[in-house]
């Protein structure tokens, strides 16, 4: 699969699993790679570069054991642009499984 | 390990133009996930591998080279404007008072001489380095016109990529500056060895210096050992090999220690899509046909050539849209260099088919 488009999909996955809810750089990278066939090294950079366009704010918390951990929790910006990005996937998925001629033919 | 990575990364980031606050905490969000790993009873190894390696790391960033601003100084302009004028005067007045037009040209060098001297001398960058093509030069013609030692009187322009390396020391550590520096000195170790004795089959062992000294990047101490081990094991075969039969036997001993580094995942082949069949054509072909030019003809000098078949026909079949010109000049410019001094003996001219790099660069991404 391009690069490229495997990285947009990727970062629909990371503003998804951070909307449900506010996690760590590890669990996102923990969650999407046992999910995802994934080069994990794309996560945490995804991570960063949504966090710079304000789809993130980050805080930290005091951890029992060790330094605190910052953690990942989603805007409102980052919120609406997920429900865009969604809609467009979906419209996309539609169109694509339309061409190869329904879901069933998808495997 | 894991103290490594985060040490290997600060130095990649050290090379980037980032602030000290957001390099601080890219490295402290990588401690934490490594934290968290630990926490998680993950195993270095895998800890590696969920979060990958620095390199691929700073890559994804998308994080911008460092580039020193340079401002000339007003006369230094004045300088670099008139070095042409300068230059054709001087080359007129050599070729007509003493008919020494050649190499009474060479004075030309003078224009990107002074460019480079008035822009960076001074200054906290690559003075010498961006002398080196001419001051390499020179030498080169010196060698050659002097004592017709063109070849491999050439390998004097390793000097160029070697300076860069050692002006590059402080943005490395001790075994990153002795691996850059390796496949140099060991590819200069086994021409002139090779030139001088006739002796390649036990020469080329010394590229195996660039392996030895890549295994220690490895972060497995596992992986190290395996790696070293295997290593030993099958240089010790060809050696043993190739004395009681031949070199082409000995090669096969190496299928132990590529075995080993698919085994440890330090062999790997990144494909930017599927490969189909007729990339899988390509390869085979490539494949064979070095290896038979190269046992038919006794061509094994220049047979490798073939195998660069396989890079050229991937960048034209993947490298969709421009630059192509650029990203294959360098394989067009080795096989015109080493056709021209292999067949032809045209050693002192042929490296001249290295400016195709630059030129091509230049005028594609212009």
């Amino acid at each position: 699969m391009n690069s490229q488009f495997k990285r947009g999909i990727i970062e629909l996955c990371v503003l998804k699993i951070i909307s449900e809810e506010e996690r760590s750089s590890f669990e996102v990278i923990e969650t999407l790679g046992a999910k995802i066939d994934v080069n994990e090294n794309t996560i945490y950079p995804i991570l960063r570069r949504l966090t710079k366009n304000n789809y993130f704010e980050t805080y930290s918390k005091a951890s029992p054991v060790g330094a605190p951990r910052k953690f990942y929790k989603i805007t409102d910006l980052g919120l609406k642009n997920l429900k865009e990005f969604e809609k467009e996937w979906k419209q996309f998925l539609e169109s694509v499984l339309s061409i190869l001629g329904g879901k069933d033919n998808v495997k | 390990m894991l103290n490594e990575f985060i040490g290997k990364l600060e130095s990649l980031l050290n090379q980037y133009d980032i602030s000290e606050q957001e390099k601080q905490d890219i490295l402290d969000d990588y401690r934490q996930i490594i934290d968290d790993g630990i926490g998680k009873e993950l195993s270095d190894m895998t800890i590696m591998e969920m979060i990958g390696s620095p390199e691929k790391i700073v890559s994804e960033l998308g994080l911008h080279q460092k580039h020193s601003s340079t401002t000339k100084s007003h006369g230094g302009e004045k300088l670099i404007a008139l070095s042409p004028f300068i230059s054709l005067i001087i080359f007129f007045v050599l070729g007509i008072t003493k008919n020494l037009w050649h190499p009474g040209w060479m004075v030309f060098l003078l224009i990107p001489v002074t460019a480079i001297i008035v822009e960076l001398f001074g200054k906290d960058n690559y003075a010498l380095t961006a002398l080196s093509p001419f001051i390499s030069f020179i030498i080169f013609m010196l060698l050659g016109s002097k004592y017709n030692l063109w070849h491999p009187g050439w390998l004097i322009f390793f000097i160029i990529p070697l300076l860069g390396i050692i002006e590059s020391k402080k943005e490395m550590d001790n075994l990153e500056f002795v691996t850059a520096l390796s496949p140099f000195i060991s590819l200069i170790a086994f021409i002139l060895i090779g030139y001088y004795t006739g002796e390649y089959k036990y020469t080329w062992l010394l590229f195996l210096l660039v392996v030895f000294l890549g295994i220690f990047h490895e972060y497995s101490s596992k992986s190290k050992l395996i790696l070293f081990t295997t290593l030993f094991l099958s240089t010790g075969l060809y050696l043993v090999l190739t004395y009681y039969y031949s070199w082409q036997i000995g090669l096969l001993a190496f299928i132990i220690f590529v075995v080993a580094g698919i085994y440890t995942n330090t062999i790997n082949i990144f494909i930017n899509g599927n490969l189909n069949k007729l990339d899988l054509f390509i390869v085979f072909m490539s494949f064979t046909s070095f290896i038979c030019v190269g046992y038919f003809l006794d061509l094994w000098e220049i047979s490798w050539l073939l195998l660069l078949l396989i890079p050229i026909t991937m960048i034209l079949k993947y490298q969709k849209a421009k630059p192509i010109l650029t990203p294959l000049s360098p394989f067009i410019s080795l096989i015109i260099f080493m056709i021209l001094g292999y067949f032809f003996d045209l050693w002192y001219i042929s490296w001249l088919a290295f400016l195709l790099i630059p030129v091509t660069a230049i005028v594609e991404n212009a």
